[in-house]
């Protein structure tokens, strides 16, 4: 899982999840560089024949944070501030070149994340997989 | 059109935006949450980003709280909001082959690769009233949720996507070649930072339908199912599921997944001649926000119906689908017509009672004559 992938799981996580994340950069020397701003990204995407369209706008919150010179990036959907900042403070963490005791936690703690997060997709796409279904045509057809 | 401003009655008019607030609030049912609204009318919050082109679930239910559920008010307040907020970004463009499904079903072949899955659908449901829902409550959720989880088999899994079914035809030949061949595209057409122009390019139409009212699609497109057209299609493919929000990440420069969004896509196929003689399928496409079947399909009626080189009814009319299918615009000057119009009445009435002064006097010297 490279660094993006691990910053993307706080994207799914509640309120008191990215709260007890954010704790933990507790007396970490961060500097915020850009505070968390809300703007819109327009959602580009591919018809069928590969033509490029703007579908419509998505709301999100950006925010950028320093850690030993290197710069972290984080948007979540939404208003959604804390969570921005939780996900750029990760991304400077983890794209540190150097070892740190909060890289360490920082993983730990995500990988947990990822676990919770597996474990309510596989749950939704059981309920999902329950509605595959199999027509018969009719005698006659 | 002459129009006068009026002024005045500002008390009269706060107390009657007041007053509509009230009657929101003055029975004595509980405090209707905003994610109340989000999690269980989830479809009309979804409706509601689309028209409004601003994907927030969570101000589309503000909106539908605010606006007493009147989808129409809640979408403009929507695209109001966007108006205020600046853009920092476009995505990477996305495929539906990257969606993560959650429903996918095909008119065209039973059997389709991947399997059909029907997902949380309403259609096998028999529209009769669930009387038991009049006693909702956490038992009764909990009660189905125990049932519901409790039945589901152990081994049900999922693939993460799913082919396209319409490469089964690709494949064959059988479906018209890649429109971006024949028209290229310099740029992708933005219709909120610049005027349409007709003939629209492709991306202009697709992204004027995308955010086009639900309603009003359906009618046209409804008219060209019922024969005011030539276009009967057959869905090739309808799916729902969730599409990648990926940016280029502004210090890197790798792709970085800000969350996802979710999404109806739908593909009809109609017949056609090719214009090398050889006959194929056409395709029409339709893109929008959230979990909203009848807009995708309607859409896609309608791009292929004002593809049709030779318009022959409305709803095969580029210009008159596109600039008939915004529910804000047509419900703002539906809107404007409870504003003060005296000076244009008093001029109506002023001509009116000269015509028949007219009239009459025609009828004077009428009856003049016919008694000489």
């Amino acid at each position: 899982m490279n660094c993006a992938d691990m910053t993307a799981l706080i994207d799914a996580m509640d309120e008191e999840n990215v709260e007890d994340l954010l704790a933990l950069f507790a007396g970490v020397e961060l500097t915020i560089r850009c505070p968390p701003r809300s703007g819109l990204v327009m959602l580009t995407v591919k018809d069928s024949f590969e033509t490029d369209f703007h579908l419509g706008e998505v709301l999100v919150t950006e925010a950028r944070v320093l850690f030993r010179g290197c710069e972290g990036f984080g948007m979540a959907m939404g208003e959604a501030p804390r969570k921005a900042l939780a996900r750029a403070a990760a991304d400077a963490v983890l794209r540190c070149p150097e070892p740190t005791a909060i890289q360490e936690n920082l993983v730990a703690r995500l990988k947990q994340e990822a676990v919770t997060l597996n474990r309510r997709l596989a749950e939704s796409a059981a309920l999902i997989a329950s509605t595959k279904v199999n027509f018969d045509l009719m005698s006659g057809a | 059109m002459g129009y006068v401003a009026v002024k005045g009655g500002n008390e009269a008019i706060e107390n009657a935006c007041r007053l509509f607030a009230y009657e929101r609030i003055k029975g004595n049912s509980p405090v209707l949450g905003v994610d109340q609204i989000r999690e269980q009318f989830y479809l009309t919050v979804d409706r509601v980003m689309g028209e409004g082109a601003l994907y927030a679930p969570e101000l589309a239910a503000l909106a539908l709280k605010q606006s007493a559920g009147d989808t129409l008010e809640a979408s403009f307040m929507v695209r109001a909001f966007r108006a205020t907020q600046q853009r920092l970004g476009y995505s990477l463009p996305v495929g539906a082959e990257k969606m993560r499904v959650v429903r996918r079903i095909s008119s065209a072949f039973k059997d389709i690769p991947g399997g059909q899955i029907l997902g949380a659908t309403s259609d096998y449901t028999l529209r009769l009233l669930d009387f038991d829902l009049l006693k909702d409550d956490a038992a009764r959720r909990n009660a189905f949720r125990e049932r519901i989880f409790g039945s589901l088999p152990a081994d049900a899994e999922i693939p993460a996507t799913f082919p396209k079914v319409i490469a089964i035809l690709r494949r064959e030949g059988l479906l018209e070649e890649s429109i971006a061949a024949s028209h290229p595209e310099e740029e992708v057409f933005d219709i909120t930072r610049r005027s349409l122009i007709f003939p629209a390019p492709r991306s202009a139409r697709l992204q004027a339908l995308a955010r086009g009212e639900t309603g009003g699609m359906l009618t046209l497109a409804y008219s060209s199912m019922r024969g005011y057209g030539n276009i009967h299609p057959t869905l090739g493919e309808l799916r729902i599921g969730y599409l990648p929000l990926t940016m280029p990440h502004p210090v890197t420069g790798e792709p970085y997944v800000a969350g996802e969004v979710k999404v109806t896509e739908a593909e009809v196929l109609a017949r056609f001649q090719g214009n090398d003689g050889m006959p194929r399928f056409s395709l029409g496409y339709g893109l929008c926000f959230g979990q909203n079947e009848i807009k995708a399909i309607a859409m896609a009626i309608l791009d292929r119906c004002t593809r049709t080189e030779k318009p022959s009814c409305p709803a095969e009319d580029q210009e008159f689908v596109l600039y008939h299918i915004d529910g804000i615009e047509a419900m703002g000057f539906c809107n404007h017509w409870k504003l003060p119009h005296y000076v244009d009445f008093l001029s109506d009435l002023d001509r009116l009672r000269k015509a028949q002064d007219l009239a009459r006097a025609g009828k004077v010297q009428e009856d003049a004559h016919a008694d000489a």
